[in-house]
């Protein structure tokens, strides 16, 4: 499989065009010359001028190969330490190249940025965040028992967690790729974090968080436990990681975190103001088709339904898409990939129908 | 003096007395939980050492809206008070970024005198 990133005079060729067999190339050199988000401005790099581009899936039918651009390939990590302190972006103390360091958190955010980005060259031909080789900037050690980690927009935050509930927040690889996957969908889809198409931002990034894990295993979807932030919990607290996306509202249950909200299907969607209309509660629905869908095809997630969705993620998009309007654009991406009818895209359908966002027969 | 809380006020009981009550809710975050902390404070010595601290915080100072990226937390804080000389009611709604100076003392205060809630032994 050829991946590739392409230069703009190539784009504006590509969006011009009506070849058939191109006309896919051109779709999406089309989306990427009308959707360029603030953050995916040109950028300056070692000196050299880097217009925005796009990659394309040469593994496609009728999608155009191209290389170019060497270098941006390879990842660009930068480990900074806030040393306790709540400020950004502290200290640099493990950069590209370097060998590990005498520092458990630093060689993990570094290695799960690393895991990450190869999941994402590797399967989806993306350089990085952006498409462009964007370097890869983690903190860790941020702020004093901090029990959280977060995407601030420019790079990855981890917190040491407060020892009682929470451990350090970069022993779990899919809370890494779950961070970095907030990157992705910032420079692609840009999904309002807010209501449904917040659930769906969130829900993207439990679903590249749990593909790392599997990439970096080599675990079929059938193997894969489905888990979200496994080993964060202290032995203290009753649960296994932060939310399951085989079965939502199952991950713990514990007298003092109480249990797992997550509805697992649209019958349980939760209304609140709280979490940004609860981003982080009813993205289990969404988890759970995908996970659902993905066990159905077995194999490699990534490989099959995990594609699907990415190529929703970097297809047309509204910013604002609710749950059935992502459902439709994985069927159409599923169908363009894999085909109308096929093995994946009937899986697809199934799922979205089991969570209840899809209750009829798509009309073709 | 403080306990940690889901339903009483321990404010507001008597009309002729002095009482506060205190709420600090979390959301967001990355593990998406919601956990939050309530202190009261009865007596004039009690109530008039939270209303100090209280009162140091920038409630007119408006909603600083959402907070770029994603997981960021977000904290709710409430106070209920009963007392002649100040209003009844206050509520602010503070991203994490904007949690300092009397508002990261107040929140951090509340969390320490709020009694964490026993854990019963493992299953």
């Amino acid at each position: 499989m050829a991946h590739s990133i392409v230069p703009p005079y190539l784009l504006a060729r590509l969006a011009e065009t009506d070849a058939e067999g191109l006309q896919r190339a051109a779709l999406a050199a089309r989306r990427s010359l009308a959707a360029d988000p603030p953050l995916r401005a040109e950028r300056q790099r070692e000196g050299v001028f880097v217009p925005s581009s796009v990659v394309l899936d040469a593994a496609e039918p009728g999608m155009a190969s191209f290389t170019g651009l060497a270098g941006v390939t390879e990842p660009q990590r930068t480990i900074s330490d806030a040393e306790g302190r709540e400020r950004l972006p502290g200290t640099v103390v493990r950069r590209e190249t370097d060998g590990p360091v005498d520092d458990v958190a630093v060689n993990e955010a570094y290695d799960g940025l690393g895991a990450t980005h190869a999941l994402l060259l590797e399967a989806f031909g993306r350089a990085s965040i952006d498409g462009l080789g964007l370097p890869l900037d983690a903190t860790v050690h941020y702020g004093e028992d901090y029990d959280n980690a977060f995407w601030d927009g420019e790079r990855m935050v981890f917190g040491d967690g407060d020892g009682e509930v929470f451990g350090r927040f970069t022993a779990s690889l899919s809370v890494i790729g779950h961070e970095l996957a907030h990157g992705v969908t910032q420079y692609t889809a840009g999904l309002v974090y807010e209501g449904q198409s917040g659930a769906l931002n969130e829900s993207f990034s439990d679903v590249i968080g749990a593909l790392v894990e599997q990439h970096r295993l080599g675990q079929t979807a059938g193997e894969a436990g489905w888990l979200i932030g496994e080993g964060l919990f202290t032995a203290a607290v009753e649960g296994r990681a932060l939310r399951s996306m085989i079965e939502p509202g199952t991950a713990y249950d514990d007298d003092v975190l109480g249990r797992d909200p997550q509805p697992a299907d649209m019958a349980g969607y939760i209304e609140t103001a709280d979490d940004n209309g609860g981003v982080h509660l009813n993205s289990g629905i969404p988890n759970r088709a995908f996970a659902l869908a993905a066990r159905a095809v077995g194999g490699f997630a990534w490989e099959g339904v995990g594609a699907v969705w990415y190529d929703a993620m970097t297809g047309p998009l509204d910013e604002r898409s609710d749950f059935a309007a992502f459902a439709e654009a994985t069927l159409v991406a599923s169908d363009a990939r894999f085909g109308a009818g096929s093995e994946v895209s009937s899986a697809i359908a199934e799922a979205w129908r089991t969570v209840g966002v899809r209750s009829d027969e798509r009309a073709d | 003096m403080s306990e940690q809380t889901d339903d009483e006020t321990g404010a507001g009981a008597d009309a002729g007395a002095r009482a506060l009550r205190i709420t600090v809710a979390r959301s967001g975050g990355v593990a998406g939980m919601s956990p939050s902390w309530t202190v009261t404070a009865e007596g004039e010595n009690d109530v008039d050492g939270w209303l100090d601290l209280v009162e140091s915080c920038p409630w007119d100072a408006g909603d600083a809206g959402d907070p770029d990226g994603a997981d960021r937390i977000v904290y709710t804080i409430r106070v209920l008070v009963q007392a002649p000389e100040v209003e009844g009611e206050r509520d602010a709604r503070v991203p994490e970024q904007q949690l300092t100076g009397p508002w990261r003392d107040l929140v951090d205060r509340v969390k320490a005198e709020a009694a964490p809630r026993p854990r019963r032994a493992k299953r």
